[in-house]
């Protein structure tokens, strides 16, 4: 499955933040501003990357990133 | 002109400040934190990098703990409004400014907030710190003190500060308005909880700039508002940069303070040290022994100090001489510089000092032509 891994993360800082984690470990990442506003707490960004949704998540919360929300989006 | 009045703000500023000040306006154009367009985001990288860069020029080890303010008085106020509550008690230094004394001063008629003051000795820091000690209570709860007098240059040995506050289980504030940028600062080595900064001054951004570092999670809010995140909540984010950014930020500052810190780190700021305060000692040396000049401080018996220099001329007032100056086109600051207790405890309350603050940038012929010009004003006696 070819699955584009979307984590919101509220803040830009938090994003940038989140990026360079994941840049460092080997992830292609982008930031975008959060789509779905009716979910969790309203506007702010998330990263989208693609690979193992999991470690990335581990990541952020190790580096004490609040996490809003994951999605994954089937592309495959 | 003769600058000399960079304890105020500095001037000038290194050439890729006035640079990165204008590309900012023209290509980094957009609110940062707001939108999701390319633009927008290229914008929050730069605030993000200068954020990276303050947090690591001061050892702050978490970049979200490097808050941006409009200006340093703004910082110290979020410091205090934030840690204090009815009944806890502050100590501060007798050389503060009234960014210190005011707000602690409205929170004790308001607030119920006791303060007292501790004596900083110029030439020895063992009773600087026996002072502090001494005046410690039950209650004290933060110790807010200045890096360097602005308006005596003396320096507050804050690590050895910071190191008596950790024993206590008091928070330590510094006011580094006047020493960063010249003299290093280290949140971890020098166990300092808050950092308050006015990045136009040492770090040769432009006004409008200031700087809060520290865990400001712990601290309440001063101001509450949009912030591009969490807007679905009436209330205020509770992660940091967030809870204490509201509003826009002063994007073309940051930026340029983010220039002025690549300036500082290439240039270095032992170099910076050595030749800011060359230019005080030469005039200290040039005019300590005149017989009707009045100098505050033996430069000669202090280890370490912020590049100004206080002093008077017989019974003239402060502010005839700064004006006579000016005539020759030399700026220069005169009065109260907003530190009356610093004027108290040098008993120039009633008339203040003249008050020359030299820069990286200041040459020797500036200070020559300023010593030549004082010099000419004692013809008059």
């Amino acid at each position: 499955m070819l699955a584009e891994i979307t984590v919101k993360v509220g803040s830009i800082t938090n994003a940038q933040k989140a990026k360079r984690i994941l840049l460092k470990n080997g992830y292609s990442v982008t930031i975008k501003r959060a789509e779905q506003i009716k979910k969790g707490d309203g506007c702010g960004y998330s990263v989208v990357f693609f690979g193992d949704k999991q470690n990335a998540v581990k990541l952020l919360k190790k580096a004490g990133i609040k996490i809003i929300s994951v999605s994954t989006y089937d592309l495959s | 002109m003769i600058y000399l009045d960079n304890s105020a703000t500095s001037y000038p500023k290194p050439k890729e400040v006035y640079e990165a000040y204008k590309n900012a306006i023209k290509y980094y154009h957009s609110n940062p934190g707001r939108g999701g367009y390319e633009n927008s985001i290229a914008t929050s990288e730069k605030i993000y990098e200068t954020r990276l860069k303050a947090a690591a020029f001061f050892g702050e080890e978490k970049e979200e703990n490097v808050i941006f303010t409009p200006s340093c008085t703004f910082a110290v106020n979020m410091v205090m409004k934030g840690v204090l509550n009815p009944g806890d008690h502050v100590l501060i230094s007798d050389l503060e400014h009234n960014a210190v004394v005011r707000v602690l001063e409205h929170l004790r008629r308001y607030n119920s907030i006791k303060y007292d003051t501790f004596s900083v000795d110029f030439y020895d820091d063992i009773k600087t710190l026996q002072s502090l000690k001494n005046a410690f209570t039950a209650q004290t709860k933060l110790v807010f003190c200045t890096h360097a007098s602005n308006v005596l240059g003396v320096c507050l040995p804050i690590r050895k500060i910071g190191m008596l506050c950790k024993q206590n289980g008091v928070i330590l504030a510094v006011d580094g308005a006047q020493s960063a940028g010249i003299i290093p600062i280290h949140m971890k080595n020098d166990h300092i909880d808050y950092l308050c900064l006015a990045p136009h001054k040492g770090l040769f951004a432009p006004m409008g700039t200031g700087m809060l570092i520290g865990d400001a999670l712990r601290l309440k809010t001063v101001i509450e508002g949009g912030t591009g995140s969490q807007s679905r909540s009436f209330l205020q984010p509770d992660y940091l940069p967030d809870k204490h950014e509201s509003g826009t930020q002063n994007t073309g500052g940051i930026i340029a303070m983010s220039a002025g810190i690549d300036w500082i780190q290439k240039t270095g700021i032992e170099k910076i040290y050595r030749a800011d305060t060359a230019h005080i000692k030469a005039l200290w040396q040039a005019l300590k022994d005149e017989a009707h000049i009045q100098t505050y401080v033996n430069i000669e018996k202090l280890h370490q100090f912020a590049p100004v220099f206080s002093f008077n001329i017989k019974n003239m007032p402060s502010e005839m001489i700064a004006q006579m100056l000016a005539k020759q086109g030399i700026c220069v600051r005169a009065g109260l510089h907003c530190a009356p207790l610093a004027h108290q405890k040098i008993g120039t309350l009633d008339r203040g000092t003249v008050r020359i603050s030299s820069s990286f940038f200041t040459t020797n012929n500036d200070i020559n032509y300023t010593i030549s010009n004082i010099k000419n004003l004692l013809l008059n006696f």
